[in-house]
């Protein structure tokens, strides 16, 4: 004997109309959203788009000071990652609250509200590499040095036993202090100051309440706002003893950037450097990690060049006296493919092995190259005794 | 991933009532048992949500949307646009072939260059090639219009009604719908102004849209295809000849400005030194002002041909893997396709890289 079951047919979400939805927002789909979510067509979903589109966003305060506080990104950080796989020993920790910013230093248009408007309204793929003044140049220099600096005391202090939540108190603070703005905070929701990328992660992994432990090989990843321009920088940092494997994959990332800097000068193209990366990374045995760049930076983040890693790319640019981007080339022991932690921003390499990563913020002079962000204290090899 | 494995994109392109949906409910229904995605493009509107309609090999659709990533993508090498079909490859099974349909006034070499993956990115698509739908009866008119109005309007308007000819410029294929209603004469007038304006492209006739789909699907554009790009270097030097006297190489047409260059010279390239040229050219002199361009190369030190491939300020020289002949001459050939390329200016400097 069969029943007849009458099944609740979904309205379309477009107040105005009535009939039956068969589809479902993507974006709502992915954060488990379902009430008014669905709709008929594409023609409604569009129509009611401007207004839709809020419920994707989280809810910001806004803190005594000024500072934006966005709560549900660090909140109960671990529950996202209910069934997932991962791909080596590491585990997040939990991620605390967001730090604020002073309202006297002067920030990106992303602080407040995550969205970086300046950024999106540029055509980054097609948009001219800025080529900067003298006195815009003054400024970028002023940026490195402090941006350097902060690097540097992240550097001499992480050590066995400190959590990369405390060494992002450290970044968040030296900035501060500095009266620059640390520009990963509240950029597209990046809740920290800083990233800090352990072992395998490749890239952007959030400061949490994990100890450094004997033998890890840790990235610390630094971006400075001050005068109105932005200055990128990281380094990896050998925690305690670290293998002769590890050493030599950091060593060969090292190696790899150094390279890729020797190249540079007005007409040379950007897409020659992945060639030269990818070759040496190669030589060691190692592979270079693909979709991640390195970028023009200057009054935005991240803009116009972008910069590969890997070889046979067709990356479009040529140098020129003023231009100002990064390379960051990231070295694995095994596969270059990666992986996305449920946080959205921790990239992790597909086989669970290491990966390292070192970064300049570099200047295109009449001549040659200036390494904006390059060290003063010493060589990186011998300091770290590689 | 190799490419046979991989998933071929063609995009299709043409004005309302070209023929483009025809064409594409023809290939639709063709019994192929090909199980195919049909992507709505809408470019410049910015929902950042696309539709696409599956049609499975059953003959049944599906829609479903594709996502846009909404996060950071500032420093990914991916085009978000090439992500989001990779997205929904992840969602619903093997496809084994994907057609965009640019409905938008979307500029076909913007959306060929977010598709024209780097082939170490290892994606499971790959740009097959660009198809134009024209409707032969009102082109005439079309075209003339763009030119009447390119004289008195705004940029905006006029990229707007230059975009039949932009459509051409850019096609690796055009269909040349409607031929029942036009005579021999008209048709082949048609044709030679196509091939004024792009003389790389392969153009068939069509009534309502009917052609064998081997011609058009899976003819792989944007690869090393050294027989595919000797069919149109020789295509165009037959063109050359004919057409003009031996000091003018460059196709002008009196009604547009887009032309077709040609530039021929036996010798060897350096290939760092020749992409530094293009780079210069393509980035900055004529930048978006060099829409195509193909060429057969001789590169220093190596006994293959190589070949270029461009669109915009995007190219690869690549190797065909097919060496030159013991006796055989090392011409290298170049055609670009472009808005008011200076062909002296051009010559010039490619003449003293070529040793």
């Amino acid at each position: 004997m069969s029943v007849a079951v009458t099944i609740p047919v979904k309205k379309c979400s477009y107040p105005a109309c009535e009939k039956e939805a068969k589809l479902q927002c993507p974006t709502c789909l992915k954060l488990k959203i379902d009430n008014n979510s669905h709709f008929c067509s594409q023609e409604c979903f569009k129509t009611f788009w401007p207004i839709h589109k809020l419920l994707h966003e989280p809810k910001a305060t806004v803190s005594a000071d000024g500072g934006t506080i966005n709560t549900p990104a660090t909140t109960n950080n671990l529950a996202r990652f209910k069934g997932y796989k991962f791909t080596g020993p590491l585990r997040p920790e939990k991620v605390f609250p967001q730090r604020t910013v002073p309202s006297h230093i002067q920030k990106p248009d992303y602080a407040d509200d995550s969205i970086p408007h300046s950024e999106r309204a540029s055509d980054r793929r097609n948009a001219s590499i800025v080529e900067h003044t003298a006195e815009e140049i003054e400024c970028i220099r002023e940026c490195a040095k402090l941006a350097r600096e902060v690097l540097d005391i992240a550097g001499d202090a992480a050590k066995v036993g400190m959590t990369t939540e405390e060494l992002d108190t450290i970044v968040h603070n030296a900035a501060i202090e500095r009266n620059a703005y640390p520009s990963t905070l509240n950029y597209y929701k990046y809740p920290k100051s800083c990233c800090t990328s352990v072992n395998e992660v490749i890239c952007h992994g959030i400061p949490d309440a994990r100890k450094l432990r004997d033998g890890d090989i840790l990235n610390v990843d630094i971006t400075l706002y001050y005068k109105g321009f932005h200055i990128d920088h990281n380094e990896m940092y050998l925690i305690g003893n670290v293998d002769e494997a590890g050493k030599k994959l950091v060593r060969y990332a090292y190696e790899c950037l150094d390279k890729a800097i020797a190249m540079c000068k007005p007409g040379v193209l950007y897409r020659e450097l992945g060639n030269v990366i990818s070759k040496h990374a190669n030589e060691g045995g190692f592979s270079v990690v693909k979709n991640f760049c390195g970028h023009g930076i200057g009054r935005l983040f991240h803009c116009n060049p972008s910069v590969p890693h890997y070889a046979r790319n067709k990356a479009q640019g040529v140098m020129k006296p003023g231009h100002v981007f990064t390379i960051e080339p990231m070295i694995n022991e095994g596969t270059w493919k990666e992986d996305m932690w449920p946080d959205d921003w921790t990239a992790v390499t597909l086989d669970g092995k290491r990966s390292a990563q070192f970064e300049h913020t570099l200047l295109i002079t009449e001549t040659g190259v200036e390494v904006l962000t390059a060290r003063t204290k010493g060589s990186y090899l011998d300091r770290h005794n590689i | 991933m190799s490419r046979d494995n991989k998933i071929p994109i063609t995009l299709i392109t043409g004005f309302l009532g070209a023929g483009k949906s025809t064409f594409l409910s023809y290939i639709l229904n063709e019994n192929h048992g090909k199980k195919i995605a049909v992507i709505q493009n809408e470019f410049g509107e910015s929902i950042g949500v696309e539709t696409a309609i599956i049609v499975g090999d059953d003959g049944k659709k599906v829609q479903e949307w594709l996502e846009f990533p909404n996060g950071c993508i500032c420093c990914t090498s991916k085009d978000d646009f090439l992500q989001s079909i990779e997205d929904l490859l992840k969602r619903k099974d093997k496809f084994d072939y994907i057609l965009i349909e640019s409905t938008g006034m979307g500029d076909p070499g913007q959306i060929s260059t977010s598709l024209w993956v780097d082939e170490e990115l290892d994606s499971p698509v790959y740009l097959d090639s660009i198809i134009a739908v024209v409707d032969c009866f009102h082109f005439e008119k079309q075209l003339e219009n763009a030119n009447q109005l390119k004289m008195t309007n705004t940029i905006e308007k006029v990229k707007h009604d230059t975009e039949l000819e932009r459509q051409i410029a850019f096609a690796d294929v055009v269909l040349l719908n409607k031929i029942d209603l036009v005579d021999k004469t008209y048709l082949q007038n048609i044709k030679s102004k196509i091939l004024d304006i792009n003389s790389m492209a392969e153009i068939y006739t069509t009534e309502r849209s009917k052609i064998d789909l081997n011609k058009v699907l899976g003819i792989k554009s944007y690869t090393p295809n050294l027989e595919l790009i000797q069919n149109y270097l020789s295509h165009h030097k037959k063109q050359d000849s004919h057409n003009h006297n031996e000091h003018n190489h460059s196709h002008s047409n009196h009604s547009t400005n887009i032309t077709t260059l040609y530039i021929e010279q036996v010798g060897d390239l350096d290939e760092t030194e020749f992409n530094r040229w293009l780079g210069e050219m393509v980035y900055d002199t004529y930048k978006d002002k060099i829409y195509r361009y193909k060429g057969l190369l001789s590169i220093n030190n190596e006994n293959e041909k190589f070949i270029l491939q461009g669109v915009y300020s995007t190219f690869e020289v690549q190797s065909s893997h097919i060496a030159w002949n013991k006796n055989e001459e090392k011409i290298n050939r170049l055609v670009f396709i472009g808005e008011s390329l200076d062909y002296n200016q051009i010559k010039s400097k490619i003449f003293i890289i070529i040793k």
